[in-house]
């Protein structure tokens, strides 16, 4: 298993090539090219904030911060177990072709979502700056980057299971896509959590993101320090399934280039 | 692991599962588990070699065989079933090129990604970024997006970075067949320097040429084991050797399916029987299994047999042994009777020749000699017959070379044909030459180079004489633009046709000399370099002061004996001829009368001819007159040709426009330095006496002379004609020229010249040539001697010893300046 992390890491240039190929070459040849990584989150954004500000008002002060803080990086999560899913499958030319540690597909394709969010949670406190709603540095400095952290574990571990076994079974990678789109609405994001009957709380608490989204909205809406015990039981869910996630895919990989 | 070895492979097992129905989906894998159709393709059954460091391997084999499947193992795309494998070092693989290039991306930039997959940092990209550019030769385009780029361009980048990489062990995956050949020719030079440097590579390729460049050793697998593991050019002869059986067998199988379908008469069966490998075994016991024999078979070989020198039966030569084939051949009668029946007459009637043809190929077919051999045909007979060929030095050099036979009829039908029947092996130990044939040859010793023929003489031709055969030649190499010098013993120019102008009359100072000629051509030539008068030589006999006119026309029949009718003149000369019984003349005075009669003789004929020999007709051969001509009409012209006159200005002017501005030099005599003389120019045309070239080595050739005495006389006109000739013994003088009446000259003077025949010798003036059989043998033999002088020819009357005419000197002189020139 080590030897396997230190090969990983002897190819950390491949996974920052492929990054950088994944932003700038996905836009390439458009027009606005690398911006559009912005601007899809930035029209959804806007549409957000006309419509729930104009029309569906929430009993929320300035809701639209709420989603966005929340959004986010939800946005990163589904986007990368979406494509994460598929990049293994995606990718069979090379994996037939060269050797390297497959993670390296996994972990870029992660890692370039990552880097996406990071550059969209700059708009987000834009965002937040011009709602007028201010900043509560000393816990924002404490606790961001951890989660950040955090959620990037867990991120990569159930990416790492989804993109091993789409390989042997194609339907993966659109089951994903379909479960995605009804967890989102087992997480707090689009509503606060006090707003959930106690008959469903135990199904949103279940859910791994939940506090992972509720402590984002904490430190930047509400301004104050997440619930500790709730970030250490994400903790150790994030360190669990990147290992397992890790040691499927270590399983799998062994026959993906007969499998493709 | 042993440190030694950079790859260990043991008891490596693969086996590929294909799904018949490739569904990769989840439901069928849970719900139609069993459904699912298998086929197990056991690809590697046990696989077990090691390659040591630095070593070069090849993995040879059939498609299909698990060459890419063993490389991709090493390269751990794929895990074994069972076995290990284990290396040592970090591997390269080049399977594919440009896998990850993104076609969006400069080239630079796909380095960099491409690299990286490579396991190359960053900064070892950075360093190796311009060694990459300049293999690639893609200076000016790689900062163009990929997506621009060449498949040749695309191929070149990948391959630049695939090779810089810094591995110990480099697996190359049939690839190498890409780009053009300069190319190619560069990646092998790298791995060549790559080899050196102690890495090890392992390729699989099919092209053998490449392999045996590169690998020391080479591993065949087949059927999923390793079948030879050993030196490259043992291992890749055994299995091109074996892919060749295996086409062979294919082919007779398809042939055999062929056959299946395709209903064959019973004769065509047979035809066929006599083409399989057992029956050619039978015409030679080592003939090559791979033999090809086709034919209507109607003539057919029964045995060939190959001996050498000491008669032994053999396949094995030497070169420049004998070689003695022996044929036996006999007609088919089966196949004759069975080609009757199917066609009406026309196999009733065959060829009575046929031809038999053997010929010695390369392996490739290439046919170094061929050749045919007509022998009859043995008709519908039973007998067999033999036919032998004997080679008494055989040329070819060591190598394999095929024999194959044929036996044909005239019209090309073939009997019996079969390629590359026998192998024969030729051995040449002690030649120490190179190539296919050898060729009989004999050196000389080296000596000093007698002399430069590379400097540019100063002339293209000297022509030595400025008479009439030497101006025409200068006039031609002029025209066609060639250097002369033209030089000339006499102090004047002309030769025996030179005039000079004495009391304002152009004398003849030669001899008269009336241009007359039939051929157009030369008459227009002629005309070129002078204006013509129309004189036409009407010459007077004068005998005892009797006038009568030359030729023999009617005037002078009328003169001589009163009669007036060509009638009467034939009778008398016919009555004169008969009267003198002369059957077969035994010297000049009997030839004569024999022509002519007895009047004309006495008269016109004896004295003139007597003077001019300097002795008695009847001591002359006959044959000096073949005929003497007898005109019976009133026709003075002595000369029957279509043009004729005298140049207006004279034959000097004539000959001098001939030279035009040619440089020439008189007074000079070139048989005194013929060596100065001869440097300076490429071709010497010679003019002069071809006896005295020689140094009269060979003798002298005999020549008449004549004797001019020249008198100006104080009168308008002393005879009235231009030639009179005195034909009676008394006067000393053969006859007398009046030379201004050759131009119709009106001047107060007159200049006259009487001709003498006189004795020649080497000082006297060679006038006229003795054309005797004792002299023209002289001359053939100093012909010969010309024949070796490679820059030097022979022309003119004196070159030649033979008498001109005027025109037959310039056509000659034409003729050869043509050849020469061209």
């Amino acid at each position: 298993m080590w030897n396997r992390l230190k090969e990983i890491y002897e190819y950390r240039d491949m996974i920052a090539g492929l990054v950088h190929r994944d932003l700038r070459g996905r836009y390439k040849g458009s027009f606005m090219g690398f911006l559009w990584n912005f601007i899809n989150p930035l029209c959804q954004i806007l549409v957000y904030i006309l419509v729930f500000s104009m029309i569906y008002r929430s009993n929320l002060d300035k809701y639209y911060v709420f989603l966005i803080v929340g959004m986010m990086p939800w946005n990163f999560f589904s986007e990368s177990i979406g494509q994460g899913a598929g990049c293994v499958f995606a990718q069979g030319d090379m994996v037939k072709k060269i050797y390297f540690p497959r993670e390296v597909l996994v972990i870029s394709t992660v890692t370039s979502r990552f880097v996406n969010f990071l550059i969209n949670y700059l708009v987000a406190f834009a965002i937040i700056l011009f709602s007028g709603l201010g900043f509560q540095f000393r816990i924002i400095l404490m606790y961001l980057p951890a989660i950040m952290i955090l959620e990037y574990i867990f991120t990569l571990g159930l990416a790492l299971i989804l993109a091993s076994t789409d390989v042997y079974f194609r339907d993966i990678e659109y089951m994903t896509g379909v479960v995605t789109m009804a967890w989102i609405w087992l997480t707090p994001i689009m509503y606060p959590m006090d707003l959930v009957p106690p008959e469903l709380s135990w199904i949103i608490n279940l859910n791994p993101m939940t506090p992972i989204v509720r402590s984002y909205q904490n430190i930047l809406y509400y301004k104050t320090a997440p619930d500790v015990a709730s970030l250490a039981h994400v903790a150790v869910i994030a360190v669990l399934f990147l290992i397992a996630g890790e040691l499927i895919f270590i399983k799998l990989e062994k026959r993906f280039a007969e499998e493709m | 692991m042993n440190p030694e070895n950079s790859i260990e492979v043991y008891n490596v097992e693969k086996t590929f599962k294909v799904h018949l129905e490739a569904s990769h989906q989840l439901k069928d894998a849970v719900i139609f588990r069993n459904r699912n159709k298998i086929q197990e393709r056991h690809v590697l059954k046990s696989i077990s070699f090691f390659v040591k460091k630095g070593e070069a391997v090849a993995l040879i084999g059939k498609n299909g065989c698990g060459k890419s499947t063993m490389l991709k193992l090493l390269t751990r795309i794929l895990r074994p079933d069972k076995g290990t494998i284990n290396t040592q070092g970090r591997i390269s693989s080049l399977i594919e090129l440009g896998a990850g290039f993104h076609p969006d991306m400069t080239g630079r930039e796909n380095v960099y990604i491409n690299a990286s997959i490579f396991g190359i940092k960053r900064r070892e990209v950075d360093r190796r970024m311009e060694d990459i550019i300049r293999f690639s030769e893609l200076e000016e385009y790689i900062d163009n997006p990929v997506r621009t780029y060449s498949s040749g361009m695309y191929m070149r980048l990948a391959f630049a970075v695939a090779i810089n990489v810094d591995a110990d062990i480099l697996l190359i995956d049939e690839i190498l067949a890409v780009g053009d050949a300069a190319f190619q020719e560069k990646c092998f030079e790298k791995l060549r320097s790559l080899k050196r440097k102690g890495v090890t590579i392992v390729i699989v390729s099919h092209a053998m040429g490449q392999i045996r460049e590169i690998c020391d050793r080479a591993i065949w697998m087949a059927d999923g084991l390793v079948c030879e593991d050993g030196p490259a050019d043992s291992v890749c002869a055994h299995y091109l050797e074996d892919m060749d059986e295996h086409r062979v067998a294919r082919q007779n199988y398809e042939k055999a399916q062929l056959e299946q379908r395709t209903e064959k008469t019973a004769l065509e069966k047979y035809q066929e029987s006599w083409t399989s490998p057992e029956k050619c075994r039978m015409i030679h016991e080592s003939c090559e299994w791979d033999t090809r024999r086709s034919g209507s078979m109607q003539v057919r070989f029964t045995g060939i047999r190959l001996r050498n020198q000491e008669n032994i039966n053999t396949l094995k030569f030497s070169t420049g042994d004998s070689m003695y084939l022996s044929l036996t051949y006999r007609t088919d009668s089966v196949v004759l009777k069975g080609n009757q029946q199917s066609e009406n007459n026309d196999s009733q009637e065959y060829d009575p020749l046929l031809q038999v043809e053997f010929s010695i190929s390369d392996d490739t077919g290439l046919i170094y000699f061929s050749n045919t051999k007509q022998i009859e045909n043995p008709g519908s007979s039973e007998q067999e017959y033999e036919i032998g060929c004997q080679i008494d030095s055989l040329p070819l050099l060591s190598g394999t070379y095929y024999l194959s036979f044929r036996i044909s009829n005239a019209a090309g039908e073939i009997f019996d044909s079969i390629k590359k029947f026998l192998k024969i092996e030729v051995a040449s130990a002690w030649h120490p030459e190179f190539g296919l044939i050898t060729i009989p040859h004999r050196w000389g010793n080296s000596v000093p180079a007698l002399h430069t023929s590379f400097s540019k003489k100063q002339y293209d031709f000297l022509i030595v004489g400025a008479g009439l055969y030497g101006a025409v030649f200068a006039r031609q190499a002029m025209d066609a633009g060639k250097k002369c010098l033209v030089i000339e013993k006499r102090d004047h120019i002309a030769g025996n046709i030179f005039t000079e102008k004495i009391e304002g009359i152009d004398v003849h100072r030669y001899g008269a000399h009336i241009f007359h000629t039939n051929n157009k051509e030369i008459w227009k030539y002629v005309c070129r370099f002078g204006e013509f008068n129309r004189f036409t030589n009407s010459p007077l006999a004068n005998y005892k002061g009797e006038y009568y006119n030359l030729p023999f026309n009617m005037n002078t029949f009328q003169k001589m004996w009163g009669i007036s009718k060509p009638e009467e003149a034939r009778k008398i000369i016919e009555q004169q001829r008969l009267d003198a019984h002369i059957s077969e003349p035994k010297n000049l005075e009997e030839q004569a009368i024999s022509l002519v009669g007895t009047d004309i003789y006495e008269k016109l004929v004896k004295g003139y001819t007597e003077k001019q020999w300097g002795r008695s007709c009847r001591e002359l051969p006959p044959f000096i007159i073949r005929r003497l001509p007898v005109r019976f009409t009133y026709d003075n012209n002595y000369f029957n040709a279509c043009y004729q006159g005298i140049p207006v200005e004279g034959y000097t002017k004539l000959v001098s426009s001939l030279l035009g501005n040619t440089e020439v030099r008189l007074g000079t005599d070139y048989l005194s330095d013929k060596e100065a003389f001869n440097a300076l120019a490429d071709t010497v045309i010679y003019t002069g006496p071809i006896d005295a070239y020689f140094s009269y080595s060979l003798g002298e050739l005999q020549y008449r002379s004549v004797r001019f005495e020249n008198e100006i006389l104080d009168m308008e006109n002393y005879q009235g004609n231009a030639v009179v000739n005195y034909t009676d013994a008394q006067t000393p003088y053969t006859r007398i020229i009046e030379h201004k009446h050759f131009a119709f000259g009106q001047q107060p003077k007159t200049v006259i010249s009487r001709e003498y025949s006189s004795e020649w010798n080497r000082n006297q003036e060679p006038y006229y040539p003795v054309n005797d059989e004792k002299n023209n043998q002289l001359y053939q033999k100093y012909r010969a001697l010309a024949a070796s002088e490679n820059h030097v020819v022979f022309g003119g009357r004196l070159g030649e010893y033979r008498y001109y005419d005027m025109d037959q000197v310039i056509e000659a002189a034409l003729y050869k300046a043509s050849v020469i020139i061209g």
